[in-house]
């Protein structure tokens, strides 16, 4: 997928004007925020637990380099393949080059942020290679052909009603001529065909949550069993992961799959968490006769050697978004990439090149909520601020927020002067607004006055004057 | 009433010099020398809020001197990436203010600058590293230090209104301030606390946020707004003066009469002047064109 | 350079190694304890005994449970749940039931995916989580814990373990791993259409639990 960050204004005035994708939003404020406060309001032992999957993972990071030879080693032994990719673009060649392979016509595909990195689907087109997205909201968007905009509910920007119109456009191919509109039987009708999808298609890929180490497995989270589908029913399996997935033994993921469901869905665990890995075994009656993981990088060891280093403990949770009131105005797709959110104003700059998505870091008040909910500790608004600082060193502001910012600076260091400035601009303030207190229209300030009044300073003289007069 | 146990400053200036503050079974033993920040929009906007500030801080036992050569504490610029201007500013604001026991801000979001940040701004093992570890121990939001550090109680003030509470996320996240200004409060007679819903969500001020993203900000202090409306408080109250300016003007813009004070200034007793916005004590005046912009309330469907 | 040895050197220079990118010799006894002996994190408290948390976890996400003295009422009892539910259609079980005296016409291996019902032996259930925990084999094959509509397990009480971590120490102490351990957590759900809640995305829509007494 292109990036389409440099857009951000533009995308988000967009969505601000979206009435659809505001109905759409308030389904999900309401639904994920007060679930998750109750499930991790039910651990008592919470805290020390996000505490010990900091140190985990950390440690791992630390070590990274061993658990990733470690896990190689153990996909061998299980049988496995290990495939190693610098970038999204050789992932994707990576994964043409095994279907191909496989003769493969249908892939049946496990929703993976780390895929939509890639561009998997595009690639696999490209290859005359059909693509079946078997996440329902994955499903849905790909008939609506757009990107996800959230990275565990991608389709979280639709209602019902156009889930109902893209079903009635796109499933007349296979005779359903009626359309439905109840929810449930939505539900059922993706079911039945994307069933029939599933026992024709030739490779099943999914991402993966964890690999671990120790065992050579890895560990798959859905609610759906889609993700056990695409890798129980083709000939041919391949996961895909980011290089910072490996956790070092079972023990270590279950650490883990504690925080995980809980942060995501507020549920306690998710219906299916598989541990699976390498082809079926002489004696197994199904399973996989093939098994491949390709590993990614994409950016990642940059952020490894570099301050934004806590981003890797990231597992994906998507609690950061679901907290977050600007992605809750704007939606997912004003962020322009694969990843909306904090984590992605993060991720993004780095993967895509900061220069292609400089407003990414600005786009936040630092309000810190997605930091305290993070079950990861990761602290974003830092992490926010360091591009925030690469953004100002590489002039990649506007001008006119650059020179503001330059004036500013320069009144502030410089208290006398300041003083001065600050006297004539509430004498001015006091005087063009005072006998309302609020201004409706000032110029240089049109963004702020356009929904709101702008109050007028109390009184025609600042604090330190007044404190002067009275103190002599 | 804990003033009457105060013990006056003048009778224990011996103890001034190395005792930063010494509290002996509630009993306040020293007079803390405390440098009041007043906050550049407090100084720009709000000098009532000065005023009020100060007084809290007599009444808790304090001497209050405010330093001339103060102006802002650098978060425009650190929130901006310009690290540069963030440590001169940072030096600047230490130097004025490290000779006092204590430094107050009413402002959560300027006393996180100070306390959380500054010392991050220099190279660690520098001597400012340790000259801004040192000196932002001693920062304190307005209300957390009549808390936590004077234990004051606020003089018996009536304010016979329904108000409601916005908690700035600074203060709440990077300082933990949350029940000291209901805690001050709930000494105010009269006084009716409603709880807003969605209350630990942003109001979109966000420093820079606002100028750079005006129509996001104006999204969330939309719907900030309507959460304040929903509780029926003709009184909102915070302690960020950013905040405050941000949903008073979307109140005020909107039609709606309630009216928006500094918590100190309701502690303080100062309420005689027009709340922030207004120019007559009356409420903001409804433009009528605007009145239908605040968006409806949903029902929660979950 | 290969992709791999170049982006085992990005680490290795990434974490400022000395000795350039690492072998598989060079891990250090930190690595290797973790491998080789895996400690257990904290674990949430059991709210209730074992069973009764068991029972309320799986019942919080749609699965049933009822509890039978035993093996040899498994048949009656999946029999009563059929006609209750109004459930046809053919019937397939794991070849480690077959053994069972079925009333009905089953289907012993994996799934045909024609079937409307499976009923399947398991390895474990967790209390933790009221999960059923599925190891797959010939046995056990795991295609009848996705495909039908309706699933139902028979599980000893003997199975249940109080965390996650007692599934894996299991699984480690036998010769051979097998290539995949389901944790079944309730029926297939999704809330991709408007963030509400259905059954049977594509798994199965109802999950029915007999824990057997005893051994």
């Amino acid at each position: 997928m292109k990036a389409q960050s440099l857009q951000f204004k533009r995308n988000a005035s967009d969505a601000l004007h979206d009435e659809n994708l505001k109905l759409a939003m308030s389904f999900a404020k309401t639904g994920f925020i007060g679930k998750r406060a109750a499930a991790v309001a039910a651990v008592p032992q919470w805290q020390t637990i996000r505490d010990e999957a900091r140190e985990l993972k950390n440690h791992v990071l630390d070590n990274l380099d061993h658990y990733l030879l470690a896990y190689e080693e153990a996909v061998i032994r299980n049988g496995g393949t290990v495939h190693w990719a610098q970038d999204g673009e050789e992932a994707a060649k990576i994964i043409v080059d095994l279907c191909t392979q496989a003769n493969a016509k249908t892939v049946a595909k496990g929703k993976s942020m780390v895929g939509e990195e890639a561009s998997i689907n595009e690639a696999l087109e490209e290859a005359g290679i059909e693509p079946i997205e078997t996440d329902l909201g994955e499903y849905i968007i790909q008939l609506a052909k757009e990107p996800p905009s959230h990275i565990i509910a991608p389709a979280v920007h639709k209602t019902k009603e156009q889930v109902s119109e893209l079903f009635h456009e796109h499933h007349q191919q296979y005779g359903r001529q009626e359309k439905i509109t109840d929810r449930a039987a939505l539900v059922h009708e993706a079911r039945v065909i994307l069933r029939e999808k599933f026992r024709h298609a030739d490779v099943g890929i999914t991402g993966a949550n964890f690999l671990v180490a120790e065992t050579g497995q890895h560990v798959l989270v859905t609610n759906e069993g889609n993700g056990d589908l695409s890798s129980i029913l083709p000939r041919t399996q391949i996961v895909i992961a980011g290089i910072e997935k490996v956790v070092p033994n079972l023990n270590d993921a279950s650490c883990l799959l504690r925080m995980l469901a809980r942060s995501a869905t507020g549920q306690h665990f998710s219906n299916y968490t598989s541990v699976m890995g390498g082809p079926k075994k002489a004696e197994d009656t199904d399973g996989p006769d093939a098994f491949h993981v390709v590993l990614v990088d994409n950016h990642r060891t940059d952020m490894l050697a570099g301050d934004l280093k806590e981003m890797l403990r990231c597992f994906r949770c998507g609690a950061c978004m679901n907290h977050c009131p600007v992605y809750g105005a704007v939606g997912g797709h004003a962020y322009g990439w694969v990843y909306p959110g904090p984590m992605g104003s993060v991720l993004t700059p780095v993967m895509v090149g900061i220069e292609k998505a400089p407003d990414l870091p600005h786009a936040c008040t630092l309000n810190g909520r997605c930091a305290e909910v993070c079950p990861m500790s990761i602290p974003l608004p830092s992490l926010l601020r360091r591009h925030r600082q690469t953004t100002f060193e590489k002039q990649l502001q506007s001008a006119h927020s650059r020179y503001g910012l330059k004036v500013w600076a320069f009144f502030a260091k410089r208290p006398i002067v300041y003083r001065t400035l600050t006297g004539l601009s509430v004498r001015f303030l006091k005087l063009i607004g005072g006998r309302r207190g609020y201004l409706k229209r000032l110029p240089l300030a049109g963004g702020w006055t356009k929904g709101r009044n702008l109050p007028v300073p109390q009184h025609a003289q600042t604090f330190m004057a007044l404190y002067r007069k009275q103190q002599s | 009433m804990p003033n009457e146990i105060l013990v006056s400053p003048d009778s224990l200036t011996q103890y001034k010099a190395s005792v930063t503050l010494v509290s002996f079974g509630g009993i306040i033993l020293s007079a803390p020398r405390v440098g009041l920040f007043v906050t550049c929009l407090v100084d720009l906007y709000r000098p009532n809020v000065g005023f009020a500030a100060i007084k809290l801080l007599e009444q808790s036992g304090c001497e209050v001197i405010v330093p001339e050569a103060q102006t802002c504490c650098g978060q425009p610029a650190f929130n901006s990436g310009d690290r540069a201007s963030t440590q001169i500013i940072a030096q600047q604001v230490i130097e004025t203010f490290e000779s006092f026991d204590y430094v107050v801000l009413p402002s959560g979001s300027c006393a996180g600058m100070l306390h959380a940040h500054y010392a991050e701004l220099f190279a660690v093992d520098s001597d400012w590293r340790k000259r801004a570890e040192a000196f932002s121990h001693r920062c304190y939001e307005l209300n957390a230090f009549l808390v936590d550090v004077m234990h004051f109680q606020p003089e018996t003030i009536q304010f016979k209104r329904k108000v409601t509470y916005h908690d700035a996320c600074s203060g709440l996240r990077e300082l933990g301030i949350e029940a000291q200004p209901r805690q001050l409060l709930d000494s105010v007679n009269g006084i009716s606390l409603v709880e807003m819903d969605e209350k630990e969500v942003c109001c979109g001020f966000g420093g820079t946020f606002c100028v750079k993203y005006p129509d996001i900000s104006d999204r969330m202090v939309g719907d900030k707004a309507a959460m304040v409306v929903q509780t029926g408080a003709d009184v909102l109250l915070g302690g960020d003066m950013g905040c405050l300016l941000n949903i008073s003007g979307k109140l005020s813009r909107s039609g709606k009469t309630v009216r928006v004070y500094h918590v100190a200034e309701v502690l303080a007793g100062q309420i005689e002047d027009a709340g922030i916005g207004s120019a007559d004590g009356s409420g903001s005046e409804p433009a009528i064109d605007d009145i239908d912009s605040l968006p409806e309330r949903k029902e929660s469907n979950t | 350079m290969s992709s791999r040895d170049a982006i085992l050197n990005r680490v290795s220079s990434a974490l400022n190694r000395e000795e350039g990118k690492v072998q598989l010799a060079d891990r250090p006894a930190s690595v290797t304890q973790r491998l080789q002996s895996p400690e257990i994190h904290t674990q949430p408290e059991l709210p209730t005994t074992q069973i009764e948390t068991l029972i309320k976890n799986m019942e919080t996400v749609e699965m049933s449970v009822v509890r039978l003295q035993s093996e040899a009422d498994v048949v009656n009892a999946v029999d009563w749940y059929l006609e209750e539910h109004g459930i046809d259609g053919e019937l397939s079980v794991s070849p480690s039931l077959a053994h069972l005296a079925w009333t009905k016409k089953v289907h012993s291996g994996p799934a045909t995916g024609t079937e409307a019902t499976s009923v399947t032996s398991c390895f474990a259930a967790i209390a933790e989580t009221g999960s059923i925990a599925l190891k797959s084999g010939a046995d056990t094959p795991a295609t009848l814990n996705f495909l039908p509509e309706n699933h139902l397990v028979v599980l000893k009480e003997s199975q249940v373990v109080d965390h996650l971590e007692a599934v894996w120490d299991s699984m480690r102490a036998q010769s051979s791993q097998p290539r995949a351990i389901n944790l079944v957590t309730g029926p297939s759900r999704t809330g991709d259409i408007e963030q509400t809640i259905e059954l049977g995305a594509h798994g199965p829509r109802r999950m029915h639990v007999m824990l057997v007494a005893g051994e």
